[in-house]
């Protein structure tokens, strides 16, 4: 299951926080501005409002001087203004504001609405009036208010935040993009290792990933990958390995039952020569059916199928059953077998599969031990000992013999081969809770051990 | 024609000799490598059938031994190794055939014939000297178009008469190379044998085709 893309929760990520940050630049910035814009104007405002207060005199009575108003440019249409005595009466108004009044707040500042109509900041300047000639200065306080229209100010405001989102957003955009490519570039590698993952062909062993450019996080799975691959590289050579083998085990007993079934074919022969070739088949049948039968039981083994049930076994008369069909044939070969297992020995096991085991040591010692040898089965040691005269073992080879159809250089040991009898019993042993052990003894006897596992082998 | 078998697996290797026997081949088998590349050592055989996993000495290591030796007997590997690998590997240690058990018989006996005619270097499956013909893919024999019936052992003496006709074939390599070492001993059999042949063959013909070189052997051919 994908969890989004890798590219776009990155990008997604970083424009999201310079996005942040980018906003509470912006506004910071446009706050400053606004604050610096808005305090600049309320001073132009007050700088007027002294102008205007300079221009109210007391003598014996409030005076303001009109004229002088105007002459400094405060009496036109855009500034309203109104001044009142301490008595709250009106000493003077500007004309603009014909017989209206002004608000008079408590605050040095307020924003109003103009009689006009239009947006305007308030200024009041409470002040002692100027007086020159009188003995006998009043004591209030003259109130004046100015008001302005904001126009302009709300003008410059308006600029400074539509500069403000514009620098803001385009640089958010350019930030977004250039983190998207950046991304894309960064995470380009895993494309490429996602290609070359790609291009490996699983029928030919030894690919590897390339090693050239990766950064050192993808370094690390790289290698990991590579290492996977090795190591499937070699089940698979051993999967191959081991097929060929059955392959070869089946092959050449089929190729001697066609060989004997073509040649008896070609001509008209005697009941005698029929019936031998038919029980030469049919041996071979049956070595082949065993065979199939011992490989499809690995399979199951492998795949976990196989359900251990147990009970009491007596071991000595389970032994001399999984002898009885080797009998005849070592008996011809001039083989001794000792059953030394004591009558009393009784193991709770799964007697079919140590059945399986104990017949496959056994076939194997008869098969293998030099003509006119011994052997042995015993269990005071472990819980079973199957020992032959030998040939010995090398040492080297001792584990090998459990491979699956594992061969002995044919040139040096006389072309041994293990098949799959001992790998089965093994993995039979091992599905009991048994461990199963070979040894080649002092004077070259050969000994196969089955132990309960815990229980070491006692050397010797 | 003599046939080295060595294969290590006993009802193949009995059955094959038999067969072959029947075919009449002169047959010698060995179930290792290193009796099988003595056996190769001591004899002239016509073509040694090989199989590669043997005891004692790899089926590969008896061929190559025996290449190193300068011997070039014509080899056909007989094996259950089928991979591509293993072909080409076995074919260029310098074996000539190689074929994949299981085989049909009748496959194995064409491509025996096809090395015999390499040996001797024909390529008709007919040998024709004079009025004679004999067909090596039936095995039969006939002499100015009327069949000649031959004993197995009979027809393996004209076949290696035909294959080497207008030479002396001495009686040494006749006997290499139409008796194997289970055959009966004796040394009048060769020339009971040739007398059995002759008979079969020039009785009622003006012209003469198998001749005794006092000393030497026989020739089959027209007369110099």
């Amino acid at each position: 299951m994908t969890r989004g893309s890798l590219q776009l929760r990155l990008t997604a990520a970083l424009v999201v926080v310079v996005a942040i940050g980018l906003a509470a630049l912006a506004l910071a910035m446009h706050d400053a501005a606004e604050a610096a814009i808005r305090g600049q104007h309320d001073r132009a405002l007050l700088g007027r409002a002294r102008a205007l207060a300079a221009l109210v005199e007391y003598d014996e009575a409030y005076e303001f001087e009109l004229a002088g108003a105007v002459a400094a440019g405060l009496g036109t249409a855009d500034i309203y203004f109104e001044v009142w005595d301490p008595d709250h009466r009106v000493i003077a108004r500007s004309p603009s504001l014909g017989a209206g009044d002004l608000p008079r707040p408590t605050g040095a500042y307020l924003d109003v609405t103009l009689p006009d109509g239009r947006d305007g900041r308030l200024v009041v300047q409470r002040f002692p009036a100027f007086t020159e000639h009188a003995d006998e200065p009043p004591t209030g306080l003259v109130t004046l208010v100015l008001a302005e229209d904001v126009v302009a100010r709300d003008g410059s405001l308006a600029t400074v935040r539509r500069w403000s989102w514009t620098l803001g957003g385009v640089t958010l955009a350019l930030v977004a993009l250039v983190t998207a490519l950046t991304v894309r570039r960064g995470l380009r590698p895993l494309a490429r290792l996602a290609g070359a993952i790609d291009a490996i062909d699983p029928a030919k062993p030894g690919a590897r990933l390339p090693a050239d450019a990766r950064p050192a996080e993808l370094d690390v799975v790289a290698r990991k990958l590579d290492e996977l691959l090795t190591r499937l590289d070699a089940s698979v050579a051993r999967e191959r390995r081991f097929t060929a083998d059955v392959s070869h085990e089946l092959r050449t007993p089929l190729a001697g039952l066609r060989t004997l079934l073509d040649v008896t074919a070609r001509r008209e022969r005697t009941g005698d020569d029929y019936r031998a070739a038919l029980t030469e088949a049919g041996g071979i049948v049956v070595r082949l059916g065993a065979l199939v039968d011992d490989l499809l039981q690995l399979a199951r083994l492998d795949a976990g199928h196989v359900p251990v049930a147990r009970a009491p076994v007596a071991l000595r008369a389970l032994v001399d059953a999984c002898w009885a069909p080797h009998a005849d044939a070592a008996a011809a070969r001039g083989l001794r077998f000792d059953n030394r297992v004591a009558d009393d020995v009784v193991v709770d096991t799964d007697r079919d599969k140590l059945r399986v085991v104990i017949a496959n040591l056994l076939g194997n010692a008869a098969e293998y031990t030099e003509d006119g040898g011994w052997i042995a089965a015993d269990a005071s040691d472990a819980l079973l000992d199957v020992t032959d005269s030998g040939p010995p073992i090398p040492p080297a080879d001792l584990e090998r013999i459990f491979e699956r159809l594992w061969r002995a250089e044919a040139a040096r040991t006389g072309g041994v081969h293990a098949g799959i009898g001992l790998s089965l019993a093994r993995t039979l042993c091992e599905a009991l809770g048994y461990a199963l052990t070979a040894a080649t003894l002092d004077g070259g006897a050969v000994r196969f051990r089955i132990t309960a596992r815990g229980r070491s082998a006692s050397p010797g | 024609m003599r046939v080295l078998v060595v294969e290590d697996y006993a009802p193949l290797a009995t059955s094959l000799a038999r067969g072959l026997r029947e075919e009449g081949y002169a047959v010698d088998v060995s179930g290792d490598g290193e009796e099988g590349l003595w056996f190769a050592r001591q004899n002239p055989y016509d073509v040694i059938v090989l199989d590669l996993m043997l005891p004692k000495l790899d089926g590969r290591e008896l061929l190559r031994r025996l290449r190193a030796e300068g011997n070039t007997v014509h080899v056909l590997i007989l094996t259950a190794l089928d991979a591509v690998a293993d072909r080409v590997a076995g074919l260029d240690l310098g074996a000539d055939d190689y074929l994949v058990k299981p085989f049909a018989f009748d496959e194995l006996l064409a491509r025996l014939r096809v090395q015999v005619r390499r040996a001797y270097a024909s390529v008709d499956t007919t040998l024709r000297i004079a009025d004679l013909e004999v067909d090596t893919r039936r095995r039969t024999a006939r002499r100015g178009g009327v069949v000649i019936a031959l004993s197995a052992r009979e027809y393996a003496l004209l076949e290696y008469l035909a294959h080497r006709a207008g030479e002396v074939v001495t009686r040494t390599e006749l006997w290499e190379h139409v008796y194997d070492f289970a055959a009966e001993p004796g040394s009048n059999v060769l020339d009971v044998y040739v007398g059995y042949l002759r008979r079969k063959l020039d009785d009622g013909h003006a012209i003469k085709l198998i001749h005794t070189r006092r000393g030497q052997g026989y020739v089959l051919g027209e007369p110099a």
